[in-house]
């Protein structure tokens, strides 16, 4: 079995959320193949939740005095915060043709399988947490979301290759309550990134090598590696003014 | 819809899903408004404006809230993994304390 392969390198946030909606469209309507999509952004930028409100959530203050991009996406979860050096990914695939789980859980750790088997080829175990977390040496190394219809699962995230913690933390309001259930003396020990993990920073040539293996293995497919279709590039185009707009970025 | 904090009681929840943060305008003993925001899951993911709808002008009292919230899930085959109606109603209290 094939899938695509897409690797789009640095992108603006905003064309980026319409490119991971595009792929999830066109998948639906059988346009587009199964697709592991990896990228970069080109700016410090911080990704809300789709019900994330975003005078709660963020100091926006110290985004807009840092210039940093708020960008809400379609998804549910929780706001991140990015700048060029995670590695950043969507999957859009019909569970059917893969036997992922219906269930969230379920579906989104068959799909985190895929980076667990890259990551062994790091000496690196990774394990999934529910329901969206995957853990390095119990610290958080990739979050993700995920939307569905019909058969079809749209998954995005994000690799910490490096993390600015103290940046993040500036501009996310982390409640208190959040972390208290867990048991865990602040936020930021929850976090860890690849640099750290490994002890060297690694080449994201090779860090996307591994990623492609481990879906391999985990799937049973091959790669075409290639761009966006037509079809994609106009649905982004008419997503674009969307994920651009305060209407939608500052919807609550 | 954009939400003017101050008008607005705020209580939050951490269910196993995901942290529920609501915004309740209370009348009396009373849901006069509710928004709900966090960063859980749900299936659809319009269904929070219908969850809100379904609660206008209900009395402030978990058990009945939990009931309606529930009704509302069934009825749409809402899907919000690691969060309940009762972690939603929870949410609700604790902004109304």
């Amino acid at each position: 079995m094939m899938w695509r392969y897409l690797d789009i390198g640095l992108i603006d946030p905003y064309e980026a959320m319409a490119v991971h909606e595009a792929m999830f469209i066109s998948r639906l309507e059988d346009e587009s193949p199964n697709t592991l999509y990896l990228e970069q952004y080109n700016t410090k930028s911080v990704f809300l939740g789709y019900h994330q409100c975003a005078q709660a959530e963020l100091n926006l203050d110290y985004c807009k005095q840092n210039n940093i991009k708020v960008v809400r996406r379609s998804t549910g979860g929780g706001a991140g915060y990015m700048d060029s050096k995670q590695l950043n990914y969507e999957v859009t695939v019909d569970r059917k043709e893969y036997g992922i789980p219906s269930d969230f859980v379920g579906s989104y750790g068959r799909i985190m399988d895929g980076f667990i088997e890259a990551l062994k080829y790091l000496e690196l175990d990774a394990e999934f947490k529910p329901i969206n977390d995957l853990l390095v040496n119990g610290g958080k190394i990739s979050g993700g979301c995920m939307t569905r219809k019909d058969t079809i699962i749209l998954q995005h995230g994000s690799l910490l290759v490096d993390f600015d913690l103290e940046t993040a933390f500036k501009v996310l309001n982390v409640p208190k309550i959040k972390y208290k259930s867990k048991g865990i003396k602040s936020a930021k020990s929850r976090v860890t990134c690849l640099n750290k993990e490994l002890g060297y920073a690694i080449k994201l040539e090779n860090l996307k090598t591994v990623i492609k293996k481990g879906f391999m293995k985990s799937f049973g497919i091959s790669f075409n590696d290639s761009g966006l279709s037509s079809y994609e590039k106009e649905l982004v185009n008419k997503l674009l003014p969307k994920y651009r707009s305060e209407e939608f970025i500052y919807r609550m | 819809m954009k939400i003017s904090i101050g008008e607005y009681r705020q209580g939050l929840y951490k269910s196993v899903g995901g942290l529920i943060r609501v915004f309740l305008r209370k009348g009396g003993g009373s849901i006069e408004d509710i928004i709900f925001t966090g960063d859980f899951f749900i299936f659809p993911e319009d269904s929070l404006d219908l969850m809100a709808q379904s609660l206008k002008d209900v009395a402030l009292d978990k058990e009945r809230i939990q009931d309606i919230i529930g009704e509302v899930f069934r009825r749409e085959g809402i899907d919000s993994p690691g969060t309940t109606a009762e972690d939603f109603a929870e949410a609700i209290m604790a902004a109304a304390r």
